[in-house]
């Protein structure tokens, strides 16, 4: 290779003379470090608070004598470790049959069921809860008065504020969906002929599930479990629904409650907080050394074909459609017939139908606000969110920044804490700081919290499309004689635009239908739909909370179809 | 040759077809591989051939006709019949090998025995043989991972072997390898099932490889067996234009019929030269003044300088040297025939060769074949 040539090869690794553009990025830099770090360390401040609503505050250990003094911390820790292994087991076991079926058998229609659980994925929790409990409440529910009339059962066949409760709930929204997502791909990448050979071997076709494609695809699907385990532990708002009438509780509705006590915990909620993280840190820590080190490679000539069903074809197709139907279709059914409904459940009364409740929607006054309160809450992160991201990914992936190995581990942090976790930081932080005083209170406090609640995720996307870009493609540019922002806007922006709106619409997806992260966050005239909604559904008010979960519903499903469309068209997430 | 002593079928395809939706990937394919032989299906990507013998073990299921294996059917779409792959008992290596990353050498290779209840001890002595076998003792612990494409390409062959099957399928097992390796390995498989005596159906699309390894080669054209036979037959009396120019190459020029003697045929060439063809005529009429096309194979032209030869002989022509490529043991040449034609033929080394040099060809009678004007294959040259 001729000098000459070298020199081109390395243009991109050119550091520019210390410049406006250095400086830029640590600015940069120094913003997202106090937006990751100051709560985390509001939160520590706070746990050390004693008395804070009193007159008389004062420093100390009290909070953290006081919760590692009650059983309640155990309690919580163990209930949610059992909720989140006994659903990780579960829905583990289903994901990766469903994954495979899709992605390497003659399952019909398997294109469309794949589709289906990506809106599966995208289906709001809070709306989802909801349906279930109108489906197996003990006294209303549909299902126990079905029961009730049809077979004169009169014991309540379904609990839904139970254990088994909250874990079907929890696979009927996105853990099981976001198994297939993630392992599907991963199914599509493995050679066929490892499967064929077993076959040519002897081996029956469920055996070679079993012996072959399992241990191969072994350190993706540790990395999904891990994944999986992290965001059970930080699941909020069903346990929060369905557990809180029967006691159970989790770290996180622990914390919610610690708030919403009179006089508010909050030094023991934040002292709540940072034992989570403790717990979780370690996981986090693990699941990250574990998928750098666990990168299977996959060979660039295979064959994709896929395994013939003979005559479980069918029944298994009838069987994940079925499954879909629960997990999308029957929960806006449900929503639906609700949102009409004088009174839920009550078929007897004269006129159990009535367009009140959408009337009084759009009349009322809380709920348009709501309304627009999320949309601006949704778009605002969405453009910010795609513009920050995409910024943060290109000065990690595409500079010698010198900060930028640390900026790309503050990007990490935020998928850590737990979404109420944050919230509470962010409160103690604007709340708590005379700066950021008047900022609380309104929308962008909301808008903040999203954005930075979806660092991760979102940054580390366009990274992988930015590192996919070969060099050549810029350093082509640069050979043409083009500047580098001419190189940035007239080639790299183009060819990442795909991956960079569909994050913009999962965050818009999100910042409509968030609810942890933002609980504590949103006050009275900044309240989105997702938080009106839990007022209402925590007050028993399930008809208007109906209609707000059918808004959602809709919102978040089109944004997810949008996102795919747009995706898939870029040749996002397909091996082929 | 093997097939002398053994002549049964061991396993048969009739009129078997394969349709992806509206696409015949196989089209009415009839062969027989007999037992002890080495049968190679030959073709373009996309002939169908893989297919074929996906097809053979139940990979891939047939849209019309029968397979029968070891003389039962095992695919009859009209009879319902269909035996699944893991239960045909043959062996099959796959073109991208397929060892299992998770297992070892030895695991790998003992996998068909877990499903035929071998025991143990005996599962392992018969792995240590096999591994031997296919020169790769003491590999046995190495992982998957841990080997090269040569070595992977062993243990693959051992896998299909260790559970004795009678039929070895084989889909372009070497084509991932480097040129040098894979004619060792070509070598090396003959050489082997010369020994054990296994029936092989071997699948690739490089001619030269089917040509050195095969007992009978199946050439196969858009779904379609074109021809069958030993691979000396195939080379030499192509029976249609796909076969002529797939296997080797072939120089064609037009020409026209001018008359018949017995079995030969007399035709004009470009510049009004008269050639007397021996070989087989493939056109369909002798009629005087039908267009038609000379072909004959690059090395059994006789290229000599044109100085050397005063006497212009039968069947022969002037040419001149436009191109001169010495490939090391050889020489080729590209030489402009009248009438503008260009033809690539081989230089005999007892002469020196310039750019430039007057030569006179000469085309024996028996190796001219004649076609229609028609028969030009997309591979033609």
């Amino acid at each position: 290779m001729s000098d000459a040539v070298l020199q081109r090869a390395s243009w991109s690794m050119i550091k520019p003379p210390v410049s406006v553009q250095s400086l830029f990025y640590t600015i940069v830099l120094a913003i997202i470090a106090f937006l990751v770090i100051y709560p985390a360390f509001m939160l520590v401040m706070t746990s050390f608070q004693v008395n804070a609503f009193t007159l008389n505050p004062s420093t100390g250990l009290d909070n953290w004598r006081d919760i590692f003094s009650r059983p309640r911390l155990l309690n919580a820790i163990y209930n949610t470790m059992s909720l989140a292994v006994v659903r990780q087991l579960l829905s583990l076991i289903l994901g990766v049959l469903l994954a495979w079926l899709i992605a390497r058998t003659n399952l019909p229609y398997a294109g469309s069921l794949e589709v289906g659980f990506w809106i599966a994925l995208f289906m709001p929790a809070l709306p989802v809860t909801l349906a279930w409990v109108l489906l197996a409440d003990e006294s209303i529910g549909l299902l126990n008065v079905g029961a009730r009339h049809l077979f004169g059962i009169d014991y309540d066949l379904f609990k839904i504020y139970s254990f088994w409760g909250i874990v079907w709930v929890h696979l009927m929204t996105s853990t099981i969906a976001i198994k297939v997502f993630l392992l599907v791909p991963a199914f599509r990448g493995m050679d066929a002929a490892l499967e064929e050979a077993a076959r040519t071997c002897g081996a029956p076709i469920f055996k070679t599930l079993l012996h072959i494609v399992v241990p191969i695809m072994a350190p993706t699907i540790i990395v999904v479990i891990m994944l999986g385990l992290i965001r059970s532990m930080q699941a909020f708002e069903i346990e929060l629904i369905l557990g809180g009438p029967v006691r159970i509780e989790v770290y996180s509705t622990a914390i919610y409650k610690a708030i919403n006590a009179t006089p508010p915990g909050h030094g023991i909620a934040a002292a709540l907080s940072v034992t989570f993280l403790a717990v979780i840190a370690p996981l986090v820590a693990l699941q990250q050394w574990y998928g750098a080190s666990a990168h299977s490679s996959i060979s660039g000539k295979f064959s994709n074909r896929s395994m013939d069903l003979g005559r479980w074809r069918w029944p298994l197709f009838a069987f994940i459609a079925t499954m879909l139907f629960f997990m999308t279709v029957l929960p806006f059914i449900l929503l639906l017939m609700s949102s009409f409904m004088k009174k839920f459940g009550m078929f007897d009364l004269p006129e159990p139908w009535t367009t009140r409740n959408w009337v009084e929607a759009m009349t009322r006054g809380d709920i348009p606000r709501a309304f627009w309160n999320s949309m601006r809450l949704a778009l605002s992160a969405a453009i910010i969110g795609m513009t920050v991201y995409s910024l943060l990914a290109y000065i990690v992936v595409k500079t010698k920044f010198w900060g930028r190995r640390f900026l790309d581990f503050l990007t990490w942090l935020p998928a850590i804490i737990p979404g109420l976790v944050l919230g509470l930081g962010f409160l103690q932080m604007f709340a708590g700081t005379p700066v950021f005083r008047p900022i609380y209170g309104t929308i962008a406090v909301l808008v903040i919290a999203v954005v930075v609640g979806s660092l991760a995720l979102g940054t580390q996307i366009i990274k992988t499309s930015l590192m996919r870009l070969g060099a050549e493609l810029e350093e082509a540019s640069a050979a043409a004689g083009a500047s580098r922002l001419y190189t940035f806007r007239r080639i790299v922006l183009p060819l990442i635009a795909p991956s960079v709106a569909v994050i913009g619409l999962e965050i818009f997806a999100t910042g409509v239908s968030v609810v942890g992260l933002v609980a504590l966050l949103g006050t009275g005239a900044t309240q989105p739909l997702s938080i009106v909604q839990l007022i209402y559904l925590d007050s028993g008010l399930f008809e208007p909370a109906s209609v707000i979960g059918i808004l959602i519903m809709v919102i978040t499903v089109v944004a997810a179809l949008l996102a795919r469309h747009i995706g898939l068209r870029a040749g996002l997430g397909r091996a082929e | 040759m093997s097939q002398n002593e053994a002549q049964d079928a061991i396993l048969t395809f009739e009129n078997v077809s394969r349709m992806y939706g509206p696409v015949r990937a196989v089209d009415g394919v009839s062969f027989e591989l007999k037992r002890g032989e080495i049968l190679t299906l030959l073709g373009p990507s996309g002939c169908g051939k893989t297919t074929t013998l996906r097809m053979s073990i139940g990979l891939e299921r047939l849209s019309g006709g029968r397979v029968s294996y070891e003389g039962k059917l095992v695919d009859s779409p009209a009879d319902r019949i269909f035996v699944e792959p893991e239960k045909r008992g043959m062996g099959m290596v796959f073109q991208s090998y397929a060892i299992w990353p998770h297992m070892s050498v030895m695991e790998n290779v003992a996998y068909p025995l877990r499903y035929r209840r071998v025991p143990k001890a005996e599962a392992n002595k018969r792995v240590l043989e096999t591994l031997e076998l296919v020169g790769l003792k003491g590999y046995e612990n190495r992982r998957g991972t841990q080997l090269s494409g040569g070595q992977m390409q062993r243990v693959a062959v051992a896998r299909g072997l260790i559970a004795n099957p009678s039929v070895l399928l084989m889909d372009e097992p070497f084509s991932n390898l480097d040129a040098r390796l894979r004619e060792n390995m070509r070598a090396e498989l003959k050489r082997l099932q010369r020994r054990i005596g296994i029936s092989i159906l071997f699948v690739t699309h490089d001619q030269s490889e089917a040509l050195a390894l095969s007992d009978r080669i199946a050439v196969m054209k858009d779904g379609r067996v074109e021809q069958i036979g030993p691979p000396a037959e195939l080379y030499a009396e192509p029976g249609t234009p796909a076969v002529r120019d797939f296997l080797g190459r072939s120089i064609l020029m037009p020409a026209r019929i001018v008359g018949s003697t017995g079995s030969n045929v007399d035709v004009s060439v470009a510049d009004g030269q008269v050639f007397s063809v021996a070989g087989p005529i493939r056109t369909t009429s002798r009629a005087i003044d039908e267009k038609c096309l000379v072909s004959v194979r690059p090395e059994s032209i006789i290229v000599e300088p044109a100085e050397t030869t005063n006497v212009a002989g039968a069947n022969s022509l002037n040419a001149t040297i436009r191109t001169l490529l010495f490939m090391g043991e050889t020489s080729e040449a590209d030489i402009e025939l009248p009438g503008g034609h260009m033809a690539l033929v081989r230089l005999s080394p007892s002469y020196e060769w310039r750019e430039g040099q007057a030569v006179r060809l000469t085309l024996p009678a028996n190796k001219l074949q004649l076609w229609d004007r028609s028969a030009t294959d997309a591979h033609g040259e």
